[in-house]
Formats: structure tokens, C-alpha cells, sequence
């Protein structure tokens, strides 16, 4: 290999670059897989395996990111992973406390992993705080130095390096020129691969800028060349004298490489002569002479096989399954145009090309169904980080909660499951702060001091169902009921069925909190939640019972890309909606649209006054009906309101593949994204709280 | 040389290091996640250099050298085992494994390649 002495460290990589892209994503599951594991901890501090895989995590954080230039994250892990090393030997015993310090500092990480990622602003005043927690507990008096076990790092020794890593700013440049005059000098033998080749290890007596290149690379053999050696350059010729020597002497080896090995005599020399680490530890230790050690180990036999790489699975970055997706779609289109065409074919064509056509229908769903498979991903990752938030929001709210989770392993797709992170954290924070009682409630209720929440997800038709139950006091139906009064959501005497005191909950500006506690009531409300939900296409329903408690449910579709859609037409154009948003379609009486002034029309049905939205007029369209009496009124809900679209004609419910109008045209009011029929003509897909929002524009400016 | 080249380490952040690393000079690079993966995938990939990482789930990297040396069946094959600078204890147990060398994480594409080529010209 040539010289580089700029060649790229790797942690001038760009943000872009795939590794760096796999290193924050691995982050990311490496700190969820953390925390659940410290959680576990907590319930089992005695458990060597689960620390092990704590420590494990850490170990790995810090290597990659300081392979990679994540300094602080390096920086931190470095502090993380001694205090772990020192539970992992059991030098220093799983307290609580302990198990809040690596919590903080799992918080802290993901912090410095947003940083990374560019999508959180750095905090070093929270990251130091914990960094202090950290080395709190690796200098305060519980440590034991690591007895003469034979460990030959202290502590304090790898603490105080962390502050100039000379492994990170020491790139493979630096390594060579290092190695460069120690190479010169040395006559060129026979085995000039070599000569490029970084110093091999020599003796710790080496220069410091020498030992540096040394302390990342070492044969076993070699490391144990003589010290007896008068300069640092000595190694390397021993090493290229053995080389030529080692090389015929291979056939006659004993063929287990472990029994050339030097035996491992005694403990000290194998350790010093092991420990490369000089520079980095700014610690000396006294050379040792080993005999040398021909080299044994020939060069390999086997064959070049082709690389085979054998993965259990694979990863693979959304936007391109996005695009074969899409790719699979427009083939489902072209098997529709085909399909039609088909139709005016002369009879004796037409069984053959029927038949063909019928198979590529066949393949085109199946490849279709299989694509949108490689977009699902187990809930498991969604539900992960909710053991967390339950467990801090008892400890805030002073309960008992335990949370039990099911149906990990159901499988929704990936911007559905991000979508449904804020949803489901608002409804499980409720739960605990406003569905459970405290322990004491609990006792005097006769239930189990300890509350239980059930999250669980599974699957049942094309839907993919979540639900949140937790068996604590119910919805106070009477004081739901009050409030809406308060808040002039509804009248007094309005006759209301259960069901619907209930669903009041879902309105904007209804807390029925008696305080604003810390935990809920930061202005995200219930109403949020729903319209979260309905944006994902899904539908969330409630059953409380007082005393008992309250089960949420959530509806979700199993995939965003394709839509179960009601086509309708306005003049030539054709409009998508959402089949869930639709409650029904009705002829308007001519005497039942009123147009206020500076108000959009409204239209009464069944004596609910809807407003209209006229989509030719909001959309420019030139309309077959003008007069709404001679249209039809499709009416839809949207956040929890009725409104009426009116059109020409209703056409057929379908499923459309929704196609991003951004993409390839521009964001457009009112409008969610386009699909392609079956005979090739463009349909708008609408986008309803963007036409309600059109039409109140459309007022404003016509009454100006 | 060209080279296959067997990287075992449960990070795929530095499997895809290795890999992008050692392609770019020209290597060939097969991918495990365990001691227990990289002996499966041995039965049908036949690599120049074993890199192996110690601490990963299912088995580790120390107990995977003493396999391959000893009933798997690869007494020869260069295996570089990826330590920590000061773990001393660790490059003992390698050695007395069966291990050809060391190597340390984290490491550099150049330090990386470099030291493949130097393990495969011998």
C-alpha cells in the first residue's frame, strides 16, 4: 500500500458517508438495548451476563467512535466503560445509585448521539455533570485497586489520557512517517513487502513517536524479539531476519500454530513484554528479553473461495426500499394498463394474452407484498424505550407500576412506528399520572398496591392494533363531562351517551387534570394524540371503566404507501380520499346550503350545520355542477369535525399506491399526494385539514 | 496480494469499516458477528486472515482462536485478535489461544490495511 500522508482519518468523515451513518444507527440500538438492560439490572444486580453485555456496549461506543472522531461520545463511553470494567469484576458491587449514574449516562449518550447526528444541540453541562458523577465513583474510596490480580491498567491511569487520545490523532500518516527512518536505515532483504509495512513492535525503550505505531499492531512472536536490542531499529531487523528464515521453515513446523508458540512461561514476562503501551500511559516498563521465535506460521494454503457473506439479516437504508417501492408500484400500474388494453384485443389473442396478463398480476402483488415487507420492522424497537418512561414517571409520581408488554414481534411499518412514538409516550404517561392511583388509593380500593400497565400490539386482518391497559381508577365520565361545560365544548343539557362524554377527551383545550403536573400537562393534549394517530390513517378508541381502568386502542393501517381510497371526480379531475376519513355521501336539498357572509357555506344535514368545501371553487376546477343540488356531498371528518367535499360524481373505492407530489412537482395546499389509475390518468390525493384550511383562505379573501 | 479476509466483531460499524477499508486495496472481505457465526460461515468461506474481536455475545473471540487451532481445523490460518491498548491480560490469553498477533481498536483504514499486508506477506 502507498503512503498517505493525508489520507483521510476516518473521523474527517462526511456525515453522509455509510459508516458513519451505520455507527449512529448502531448507536441507536446499542443504547436502547442498554437501557433495557439496565433496567433488568436493577431487578437482577447480581447477574455477571447482563453486565458483561453492559459493559459489551459501552466497549464498542467508545472503539467506534473514536475510530470514527466522535470525540465526546469517545470521551464519555472511555469513563463509562472503567466504572462498568469495575462491576464486571466485581471490584465494586450494583447499587441503585449506581444503576441512576449508568442510566443518566445512557441519557447522556443519546444526547451526544443527537449531537452527532447533527439533530440535538450539544449540552455539556448535563454530559460533564454525569462525566463527574462517573469519575466520582471510579476516585472515590470503594475502589479497590485492581488487586495484584494481574490486570495491569489502574483506574486513574486510563482516566487521565482520555484527555489527549493519541490513538484518535494519531492517524496511519503519522504511523508511517514514524516508521519511515527506522526503515531506511535497514539494507533491503529479501522480503520487500515489508518495507512499507509499519514498525513492528519493538521494545517499550522505543521513542515515544516510534511506540505510538507500535502500540497498535503486534505478532505474537515478534513482540517477543529480544530488548537486548541497542536501538529502536533493532526489531525491525530482527523481524526481516527471521522473515526470509521463517518462511522455508514453515513446511517443517509442527502444524498447530500454538505449539511454536513460546510457551507462556511465566506470568511477568508475558505481561511486559505484552503491554505496548507506553506512550499511552506515559508509563515505562522494563524491557524483557524472550528468546526469539522463528516464525512458524506459513503463509496460507487454502484457495481464494469467493467471499460468500453469510448475514442473518440485513439493513437496508429506507429511501431505497422507497424507490423499489415505488419502482413495484409503477409496475402494478403498467400490468392495469396492459389489463385494459387487453379488453379490445381479437378474440383468438385473447385467452393467451389473458392468462399472461393474469400471471403478471399474480407476480406484481406478490413482489408488491414483499417489498413492503422489507419496510416493517418490529415493534420492539418502538416499545423498548417505554419501560424506561414508566419506571421514572412512578419514581416522579411516587406509584407502583409495573409495565407488561406483548407482541413485540409484530411488525409495522418503519414511519408508522417512528409516527407512533409521541402518541403512545402521551397515552403511557397518562396512564400513570391520571389512570393509576397511588399505593395507598390502591390498598383502600382493595387492589394490589402495584398498578399494572399492559402495552400490547398484534395484528388482525390488514390492521396492526396497539393497545394501552391500565387497571387504575377509569375516566371520571361526570368530571369529563363538567369540564366540557366549563370549556363551552358542549351545552349543559346536551344528551351525550357514555361513549361520547368519553371521546370529549380528544377535544382540544379539555385537561381534566385537577393539577398540571409534571409529568402530563405540557400542552401536548389528548387532541394531539388523535390527530397524530388519524394522520397515520388509523383510528384510536377508548373503554374505561371506573375502578377498573381504562383500556386505549389504536387502529393502524399496515402500511402508508397504499391507501384504501374513494375516488370521486370533479369536472375532468379525479380526487383520492382516504376511505377512514369518509363517514358518508348524501345529495344536498337545494334549501339546505346557507352561504354566510365571510364564512364558508354551510350545509345542513340531519340538522348538523357542515360547512361545505366546494372543490371546484377551492381548486379552480370547471365543475360539472354548480349547484350543489345537482353534486354530491361527500362527507368526511377531520379532527374529530364533519365537514362536506362537494363533487360530480362518486367513482369506486380502490387501493392507490400514494405517490409524493413534492418529489416531483411541489408542495401544494390541499393536496397529500398523486397516484396513477388503473388507465393511466393521474388522481389527486386530498389532503383534508389542507382543503378545510384552503376554504377558510378562500373566505377570508373573498369577503375582503 | 489480494486477500480473503474474515472480520468477526458483533459492531457493524466496524465490520463496515473493515470491509470498506480492506476492499479499497484490493481485499476480499467476509463478515461474521460471533465466534459461533464465523465457524458457520467457515464451512463455506475459506479466508486468508481471521481479524476477530474478543468480547461478543455467543462465543468469543478468545474461545473461537482455541477452536479454529484446535477440532475446527484451521491450525495455520493467520487470526489477528482486536485488543484495547492496555489489555495485556487479553494479548496473553490470544497468544496462549493460539492467536497470530494483535491488533488495536479502534483502529485506522491505513493502520488496518497496513497491517494486513504485512500479516499476508509473510
Amino acid at each position: 500500500m502507498g503512503r498517505h500522508p493525508h489520507a483521510l482519518p476516518a473521523h474527517r468523515l462526511q456525515m453522509t458517508d455509510p459508516i458513519v451513518q451505520a455507527f449512529l444507527e448502531e448507536a441507536d440500538d446499542r443504547l436502547a438495548e442498554l437501557e433495557e438492560d439496565l433496567l433488568r439490572l436493577e431487578q437482577n444486580p447480581a447477574e455477571p451476563e447482563i453486565v458483561n453485555r453492559i459493559f459489551r456496549c459501552a466497549h464498542t461506543l467508545k472503539g467506534n467512535s473514536r475510530m470514527l472522531g466522535f470525540e465526546d461520545i469517545a470521551r464519555f463511553t472511555h469513563s463509562l466503560e472503567d466504572l462498568l470494567d469495575q462491576l464486571r469484576k466485581q471490584l465494586r458491587v450494583v447499587t441503585p445509585d449506581i444503576v441512576d449514574v449508568l442510566l443518566m449516562s445512557g441519557d447522556v449518550l443519546k444526547q451526544l448521539v443527537g449531537v452527532a447526528r447533527g439533530t440535538e444541540a450539544p449540552n455539556p453541562d448535563v454530559s460533564e455533570g454525569v462525566l463527574h458523577l462517573i469519575n466520582n465513583f471510579l476516585s472515590g474510596e470503594a475502589i479497590a485497586a485492581p488487586a495484584p490480580s494481574g490486570t495491569p491498567t489502574s483506574t486513574t491511569a486510563q482516566v487521565a489520557p482520555t484527555l489527549t487520545p493519541i490513538a484518535q490523532t494519531a492517524p496511519a500518516a503519522r504511523v508511517q512517517q514514524a516508521a519511515e527512518p527506522i526503515a531506511e536505515p535497514v539494507p533491503a532483504p529479501s522480503a520487500p513487502s515489508a518495507a512499507t509495512s509499519p514498525a513492528p513492535a519493538p521494545t517499550t525503550e522505543a521513542p515515544r513517536s516510534n511506540a505510538d505505531a507500535d502500540s497498535f499492531f503486534g505478532f505474537f512472536e515478534e513482540t517477543a524479539a529480544p530488548a537486548t536490542a541497542p536501538a529502536a531499529a533493532a526489531p525491525i531487523a530482527q523481524a526481516r531476519a527471521a522473515s526470509p528464515a521463517a518462511e522455508p521453515a514453515a513446511p517443517c513446523s509442527p502444524p498447530p500454530a500454538v505449539a511454536a508458540l513460546p510457551p507462556p512461561t511465566q506470568d511477568a514476562p508475558a505481561k511486559s513484554t505484552l503491554t505496548p503501551s507506553a506512550s499511552m500511559l506515559a508509563r515505562a516498563a522494563e524491557p524483557i528479553a524472550v528468546p526469539p521465535k522463528t516464525s512458524s506460521l506459513p503463509k496460507p494454503e487454502a484457495p481464494r473461495a469467493p467471499a460468500t457473506p453469510e448475514t442473518a439479516s440485513i439493513r437496508v437504508p429506507v429511501e431505497k426500499v422507497d424507490r423499489l417501492i415505488n419502482l413495484v408500484g409503477e409496475l402494478v400500474i403498467t400490468q392495469s394498463i396492459i389489463a385494459q388494453t387487453v379488453d379490445h384485443l381479437t378474440p383468438e389473442r385473447m385467452q393467451t394474452l389473458q392468462e399472461a396478463v393474469a400471471q403478471m398480476d399474480r407476480h406484481a402483488r406478490e413482489l408488491h407484498e414483499r417489498m413492503m415487507a422489507v419496510r416493517m420492522v418490529p415493534i420492539k424497537s418502538l416499545f423498548a424505550r417505554f419501560p424506561r418512561l414508566v419506571r421514572d414517571l412512578a419514581g416522579m409520581t411516587g406509584k407502583q407500576v409495573a409495565l407488561e408488554t406483548s407482541g413485540e414481534d409484530t411488525e409495522l411499518d418503519k414511519t408508522v412506528s417512528e409516527r407512533m412514538s409521541d402518541p403512545l409516550t402521551h397515552l403511557l404517561r397518562n396512564a400513570v399520572d391520571h389512570g393509576v392511583e397511588t399505593p395507598d388509593e390502591r390498598k383502600v380500593a382493595g387492589k394490589n398496591e402495584t398498578a399494572h400497565v399492559k402495552l400490547k400490539a398484534y395484528q388482525r386482518g390488514g390492521n396492526i392494533y396497539i393497545e394501552i391497559q391500565d387497571d387504575g381508577k377509569g375516566i371520571d365520565k361526570e368530571r369529563v363531562r363538567a369540564k366540557a361545560v366549563q370549556n363551552g365544548l358542549v351545552s349543559a343539557d346536551a344528551q351525550l351517551t357514555d361513549e361520547q362524554i368519553v371521546n370529549l377527551i380528544f377535544k382540544p383545550g379539555l385537561s381534566t387534570a385537577a393539577k398540571v403536573t409534571e409529568v402530563s400537562g405540557r400542552g401536548v393534549g389528548m387532541n394531539v394524540v388523535k390527530r397524530n394517530i388519524e394522520a397515520l390513517g388509523g383510528v384510536i378508541t377508548i373503554k374505561t371503566e371506573k375502578g377498573k381502568g381504562t383500556l386505549f386502542q389504536i387502529k393502524l393501517p399496515l402500511t402508508l404507501a397504499i391507501m384504501d381510497g374513494q375516488t370521486m371526480r370533479v369536472g375532468e379531475q379525479i380526487f383520492v380520499v382516504p376511505l377512514v376519513a369518509i363517514t358518508e355521501s348524501v345529495r344536498p336539498q337545494r334549501e339546505s346550503v346557507h352561504r354566510p357572509a365571510g364564512a364558508p357555506p354551510l350545509v345542513m344535514i340531519r340538522g348538523q350545520a357542515l360547512p361545505m368545501l366546494a372543490l371546484h371553487e377551492l381548486l379552480g376546477i370547471d365543475p360539472e355542477a354548480r349547484d350543489p343540488h345537482d353534486g354530491l356531498l361527500v362527507v368526511v371528518e377531520n379532527e374529530g369535525r364533519l365537514a362536506g367535499l362537494l363533487v360530480d360524481e362518486l367513482l369506486g373505492q380502490q387501493q392507490v399506491v400514494v405517490k409524493n407530489l413534492e418529489t416531483n412537482f411541489k408542495k401544494t395546499e390541499g393536496i397529500a399526494g398523486a397516484t396513477i389509475l388503473g388507465d393511466g390518468r393521474v388522481a389527486l390525493i386530498l389532503d383534508i385539514p389542507g382543503v378545510v384550511e384552503l376554504a377558510r383562505k378562500h373566505e377570508l379573501v373573498a369577503s375582503h | 496480494m489480494n486477500a480473503n479476509v474474515l472480520i468477526v466483531d458483533d459492531s457493524r460499524t466496524v465490520r463496515m469499516m473493515v470491509r470498506s477499508a480492506l476492499e479499497q486495496a484490493g481485499h476480499r472481505v467476509t463478515e461474521a458477528y460471533d465466534g459461533v457465526n464465523a465457524i458457520a460461515t467457515l464451512e463455506n468461506v475459506k479466508p486468508d486472515l481471521i481479524i476477530t474481536d474478543v468480547n461478543m455475545p455467543e462465543m468469543d473471540g478468545i474461545t473461537l482462536v482455541r477452536e479454529l487451532r484446535g477440532k475446527q481445523g484451521f491450525p495455520r490460518i493467520p487470526i489477528l485478535i482486536l485488543t484495547t491498548v492496555q489489555d495485556a491480560e487479553m494479548k496473553e490469553k490470544g497468544r496462549q489461544a493460539g492467536a497470530t498477533g494483535w491488533m488495536c481498536k479502534p483502529f485506522q483504514p491505513d493502520q488496518l490495511t497496513a497491517v494486513v499486508q504485512k500479516v499476508l506477506s509473510r
